[in-house]
């Protein structure tokens, strides 16, 4: 009966031992599961940072592109205002050098 | 060291009887507690893996919609400055063609001068023009409180090339003229005295106190405000 005994609790001794084994095994694992979405949201954080800077980048010069669009719309009639002021002056200029002539002649002031 | 106490407390509670098939039982729920054991923890780090990566996920979509905020409203300020400056420059192309054309102008009224010279202007010689520009200075040299019936001597300086178009016959008409108008006797000589200016005269009184500018160049200077208005004015209208 003793024997039997020592046995049984042997078996349950060599049971727990193996029970804690695979608590052990599987705390390690967890904390391996743990470590290892640690690392991949590390590895997020980093392609995310590389991917803001893009999307950074990205933003700004479009915004920069529509300020050229616009920029170049402003000056090409700009331009094309200039050019139509010049033509306009031009058909007036004889009078205007005339006007001038007339001032420093003393005829007006 | 709570599978264990578990284990123990289970044998302690058979009393002694039926060990064998108690053993196996007590094998069998060691085993079930370890597995359930590890389940759990499994679960538990499967749980907590699936919450940090949601956590990441979430705070850095958070990050991403911050960056595109700022980047938006940093895109914004800079296109408005890109545009601002846009404006600006569309100004300037629109206020540097009025002065290209107000440049010419005068530029042109520069060389219609010489032409002046020779064809006249108005239907009024160069002589005549000069004799009104004398005439104008002499006029504003005298005081209001000048002393009637006092005489006036004042010179006339001009250049060489206009020296021929000035005779004293022609000043002492001018002198005539404003001495009938005004009333006070007046004397007008031709210095010798030769300027550097492209047409118009300077007159001054002998004594050098008094003199009064009336070369072309000057008279642009005097009147370059109003001229460039009334320039402006004809060029746009």
């Amino acid at each position: 009966m003793a024997s039997e005994v020592a046995e049984a609790l042997k078996q349950i001794r060599a049971c727990e031992e193996e029970a804690r084994r695979i608590v052990s095994e599987a705390r390690e694992h967890a904390a391996k599961i743990v470590r290892d979405a640690e690392e991949e949201a590390e590895r997020m954080k980093k392609r995310a940072r590389e991917e803001e800077r893009r999307l950074a980048e990205e933003i700004f010069q479009r915004f920069v592109r529509e300020a050229e669009e616009e920029k170049e719309r402003f000056l090409a009639s700009a331009r094309k205002d200039a050019e139509a002021l010049k033509e306009r002056a031009r058909r007036n200029e004889e009078e205007a050098i005339e006007a001038v002539l007339e001032v420093l002649f003393g005829f007006k002031r | 060291m709570r599978l264990f106490l578990r284990c123990f407390s289970a044998l302690r509670g058979d009393g002694g009887g039926g060990v064998f098939l108690g053993v196996h039982e007590i094998l069998e729920r060691i085993k079930n507690e370890a597995s359930a054991e590890r389940e759990r923890i499994l679960r538990d780090a499967e749980e907590q893996a699936k919450q940090i990566l949601e956590e990441t996920k979430a705070y850095l979509e958070k990050r991403r919609l911050a960056v595109k905020m700022r980047e938006e409203k940093r895109g914004e300020e800079e296109k408005m400055r890109i545009i601002r400056s846009a404006r600006l420059e569309a100004r300037r192309i629109k206020w540097s063609a009025e002065q290209e054309i107000t440049n010419e102008v005068f530029e042109n009224a520069k060389k219609r001068i010489r032409e002046a010279k020779k064809n006249g202007f108005r239907g009024k010689s160069y002589d005549e023009i000069l004799a009104g520009l004398v005439k104008e200075a002499a006029i504003s040299i005298l005081s209001p409180e000048h002393e009637m019936n006092a005489r006036e001597d004042l010179e006339v300086l001009v250049s060489d090339e206009d020296a021929n178009f000035i005779s004293q016959s022609l000043l002492n008409k001018i002198s005539d003229e404003i001495s009938r108008e005004k009333g006070v006797k007046i004397r007008l000589s031709l210095s010798k005295e030769r300027i550097n200016a492209s047409g118009g005269v300077i007159v001054r009184r002998k004594d050098g106190k008094v003199e009064v500018n009336n070369t072309f160049e000057k008279r642009m200077e005097r009147f370059m405000p109003i001229l460039r208005e009334k320039v402006a004015r004809i060029l746009l209208k």
